[in-house]
Order: C-alpha cells, then sequence, then structure tokens
C-alpha cells in the first residue's frame, strides 16, 4: 500500500482491491485522486469523452458504505474503471466518437456494465474510440508514451488512459486488432477473448460475426479479474457460448514449466521492424528461460486472411450503419464514411466466400494448434505511428496504417482464437512492443497464464509515461 | 476467374441505384478497395471445398 494517496495510481486492481478490502484505501479518496489526475493531465492526452464527477463520487460513496458495513463484493469493488464509448451506459451519453450518435443516451447499461456495477465498479466515465471503432488513429487521442504518436485503436482511449493512470482498467473491444494494438502501443496489457465468452448485447456493432468485447489494464492478474467478471453466456448476445468460466486469477501459478509455445516461422515473422523482433526473440528467449518449450510452426492458409477481415467488416458495418449513410451521411467522419459506402457495394459473394475462408483459416489455426499450448507472435509489426502518418515502411513494405494494425492480430477475430498481448520492451525513442499469445478456443485461462508468468520475470509493466507523473 | 478493375465510373453509377450520396472524390478509392479486396478473396476461395457447408453462425470451437 502506497503512503500517499497521490501515488495510489500506480497500484494494479489487486493490489488496490487488498487496501480497500482492509479498509487501508478508500474508494472515495482513490476516485477523489483519479478524477484530479483526470482533471490534470487529460486536457494533454484527450482520452476521456465524458468525466461523471459526481456520479463516481456518490458510486465511490456507496462502495465504501458497503464495505464499512461488512458488504465486500470482490475486487473490483470501490475500483475506478473507464468504459470505451461504444458501450451503453444508462442515462449517460454513449456517442462511439460519431456526430452520428452525438445525443444519444441509453435507457439501459450493457451487459458488461451491468456487471462491473453489480462488482461495485466505480464509472469514472467514457473514454475515445475511433469513430465506431471502425479504425486505428483514435483521433483526437494521443499516446501516453509521446503526444505526437497515435494511441493507436480503436481502443486508444482506453489504452492511454490506462498506461497515464487515468483509471485502474477499461473496456475494450477488438474487430481487426482493436484491444491488442492500442494495449501494445500504450505498453499496457489487454485480452481480446474467444468469439462467444464475453457478451456484447449493448455495445454498438461494428462487424456482428468479427467483434469481442473484452478487457484492458496494467497487468494480466487485472485482466483476470476483470475477465471473470465480464465472461459468461448471456441471452442478450446469442453469440455467446454456453462453456463454463474459470477461475481465471486461480491460473496465474507463475509456472510455466512444460508449456508448449508455437513459433511461427511464416506469416508472422515476415515484415517486421527490426527493434520488434529484436524484443519479441528476447520475450521468446526468456520463456524458454522459465521452462517453456518453444516449437517453431508453419500455418498454412494465412494469405488473402486481411482482406477476408475486411470483407466481412465492411459489408457487416455497411449494414449496421445503412439507414444513417442515407440520411445523414455527412455525420460520419471521411475514413469511416469511405469505407462504409465502399461496403454498400460489395459483392454478396464476396462476403459469403470470405466467411466461407474463415473455415480454413480456423483449421489451420487448429493444425498449428495441435501439439502446442499456445502461439507467441508480435502484437503489431512497428511501434505506434506518427500521428498524420498515413502508411508504414518496413524494409520494401509500405502499406496503410489499417494493414499494419491488423496485419497480426486480425487472423484471431477471423479465427476467434482468445489473443492477449502484454508489453515486452521499448524502441530507442521509448515507444512500447507487445506480445501476442494465442491461446486454443475458450483457453483463456492458458493464454493468462503464460503473459502473466512473463510479466512476473520483466519489469516492463511497471514503468510510466512521463505524463502519468 | 478473373477480376476486372471497378472504375469510378461504376462505383458512381451503383451508389445512384442504392440511393447512395457518396462523398465527392470517393469514388476511385472505393473502386481501387473493392477491386483488391474481391480479387484476394476470391484467390483464396478458389481453393476452398465447393460442397463445404457454409456456416452462419461463426462458432471459434
Amino acid at each position: 500500500m502506497m503512503d500517499d494517496i497521490k501515488d495510489c495510481w500506480k497500484l494494479d486492481i489487486a493490489g488496490a482491491a487488498k487496501a480497500i478490502s482492509t479498509k487501508a484505501l478508500s474508494p472515495v479518496a482513490l476516485t477523489q485522486m483519479m478524477l484530479d489526475r483526470i482533471g490534470r493531465i487529460d486536457p494533454h492526452l484527450l482520452s476521456y469523452v465524458t468525466v461523471l464527477q459526481s456520479e463516481a463520487l456518490a458510486s465511490a460513496g456507496q462502495a465504501e458504505k458497503e464495505i464499512a458495513g461488512g458488504k465486500y463484493r470482490g475486487p473490483l469493488h470501490g475500483i475506478p474503471i473507464a468504459i470505451k464509448d461504444i458501450y451503453d451506459t444508462k442515462g449517460v451519453r454513449t456517442t462511439a466518437c460519431s456526430k452520428v450518435r452525438a445525443n444519444y443516451i441509453p435507457d439501459q447499461d450493457c451487459t458488461v456494465v451491468r456487471k462491473f456495477r453489480e462488482a461495485g465498479a466505480v464509472i469514472l466515465g467514457k473514454v475515445t474510440t475511433h469513430e465506431f471503432a471502425f479504425g486505428f488513429d483514435s483521433h483526437p487521442t494521443r499516446n501516453a508514451w509521446n503526444l505526437d504518436h497515435i494511441p493507436s485503436g480503436s481502443s486508444g482511449g482506453s489504452g492511454a488512459a490506462i498506461a497515464a493512470g487515468l483509471c485502474f482498467a477499461a473496456t475494450g473491444s477488438d474487430t481487426g486488432g482493436s484491444i491488442r494494438a492500442p494495449a501494445a502501443a500504450n505498453g499496457i496489457a489487454g485480452i481480446k477473448p474467444t468469439y462467444g465468452r464475453v457478451s456484447k448485447s449493448g455495445v454498438a456493432v461494428l462487424s456482428w460475426s468479427l467483434d469481442h468485447a473484452g478487457p484492458m489494464a496494467r497487468t494480466v492478474r487485472d485482466l483476470a479479474i476483470l475477465l471473470g467478471i465480464m465472461a459468461g453466456q448471456d441471452p442478450l448476445d446469442p453469440h455467446t457460448k454456453d462453456v463454463p468460466v474459470p477461475d481465471y486469477t486461480a491460473a496465474l501459478t507463475g509456472d510455466i514449466r512444460g508449456i508448449r509455445l508455437g513459433i511461427p516461422t511464416n506469416y508472422f515473422s515476415e515484415d517486421v521492424g527490426p527493434v520488434v523482433a529484436e524484443a519479441v526473440a528476447a520475450a521468446i528467449k526468456k520463456m524458454e528461460s522459465l521452462g517453456a518449450t518453444i516449437v517453431p510452426v508453419t500455418i498454412s492458409d494465412l494469405e488473402g486472411v486481411l482482406d477476408c477481415m475486411l470483407a466481412i467488416a465492411m459489408s457487416e458495418a455497411s449494414t449496421y450503419h445503412q439507414a444513417s449513410l442515407r440520411a445523414t451521411p455527412e455525420l460520419f467522419g471521411d475514413e469511416t464514411r469511405l469505407l462504409l459506402e465502399a461496403g454498400e457495394l460489395m459483392l454478396a459473394t464476396t462476403y459469403i466466400n470470405a466467411q466461407r475462408a474463415r473455415v480454413a483459416v480456423k483449421a489451420a489455426f487448429k493444425q498449428a494448434l495441435r501439439d502446442v499450448d499456445a502461439l507467441v507472435t508480435p502484437t503489431q509489426p512497428t511501434t505506434a505511428l506518427k500521428i498524420g502518418q498515413t502508411t508504414s515502411r518496413i524494409g520494401l513494405r509500405e502499406e496503410s496504417v489499417f494493414a499494419v494494425s491488423a496485419r497480426f492480430c486480425a487472423p484471431f477475430n477471423v479465427s476467434g482464437l482468445p489473443a492477449a498481448s502484454v508489453p515486452c520492451g521499448f524502441s530507442p525513442e521509448m515507444m512500447p512492443i507487445g506480445l501476442q499469445i494465442v491461446g486454443k478456443p475458450f483457453d483463456e485461462a492458458t493464454v493468462l497464464r503464460i503473459a502473466d508468468a512473463f510479466e512476473r520475470s520483466t519489469e516492463w509493466h511497471q514503468k510510466y509515461p512521463s505524463i502519468a507523473s | 476467374m478473373s477480376v476486372e478493375q471497378m472504375q469510378a465510373e461504376d462505383v458512381e453509377r451503383l451508389a445512384k441505384l442504392l440511393d447512395l450520396r457518396l462523398k465527392p472524390g470517393n469514388s476511385q478509392t472505393i473502386a481501387s478497395l473493392l477491386t483488391e479486396v474481391r480479387h484476394n478473396v476470391l484467390r483464396k476461395a478458389s481453393a476452398l471445398n465447393q460442397d463445404a457447408p457454409l456456416s452462419i453462425f461463426f462458432d471459434a470451437r
């Protein structure tokens, strides 16, 4: 426990919860400290869309009263968190960072927010997203490590706010990398669970069949706590599956001896920036030193996977926005409008072929994971791009912001496999680098176990950007 | 199967049919994007078993 409340933003949820449960830390003081930090730091970072000052303090007061009365709800009780602005929050504007939804005030919480409230979490406010989660720059939010760089996206507000110590955790959503890319870009942890693990009811749709909801936080243990609350079948979301939710924190043994890690020899090793390649190679060595067995694997059928993801995402997004695109097209941002217009003209046969190709991609990963427990790859081929940069060049390969951001992440939206990103180093310019760990369907426990063991053996997650201090 | 390059005029004609008000200047970018996506998806799909069932509700398992 920190001596000064002003330093308590450095705690993780597990640490803060321990102090709250023993009444050594006041949820009201913790919430006020976070609100003060948001007021002081966020004008530079621009990660919050809406700050719920009085609601958060009232909720923290309620938590404090309950805990004092002996009713401790669990590790999220009294913990200040943020919600991505595509998750419906009752009575609170939920804009998806789009003029199309500028005045949308839901009359219900989405399932995930309801679960967080029931767990006693304090909601500080809503954080930015790339418009309707359809992109990677999350304008106007800045990267917490360098304000001249993008925080990546689409959950850029979540990533930047956590890294800068403006909340203990946040929700994210991931259609082509939107949890893992900003986690990597901001030096924090995030997990995209298996498709069907977490309810998306009340979360604005980008693509019904590719969207995943999941948590972002500073440590893997915090992800385990958050996912344990978020996960489970939901009658309001027919995509969710009736698969038992284990105690994810129990999986965090710190022991990965005997774990077999598949290291792809193709696709994920191609056109990777040298700084990223070096950090990932060192991470793999570290995991080997912890007792994991390293197994080279080749993954077939990945060529064209990004185009399949795009065909599906564009077609489904255009369907979702069909009416608004005709009624008020001028309210969409330029990039979103272009993708939605293009999606309207996608052939049905292209969409269906892309859905058929998913089956082949899923089978290829099933084969690759047959003899290993997880795959390990870079989360991104490069560190966060500069604001305004429209392309990225690695060696001879020049690609769009979308392609470079989605290249290593999107295959796991297409396959639906669980995938986490944890920090594994920094560039010489002190920009964070992410390591991606991918598991078998509904085996988030193993992904978290591996990520946690790696995190415990490194100090990357204990570094803070200067804006946070 | 070959994929013909879609032209800006094709996009504009289709948009009119669909009552879509395209943002001025978007049609050429859309034509190129759709051509590329269609080409790459078609190439990938050509290797698939034609009789394999189509799964409407995706299941990761």
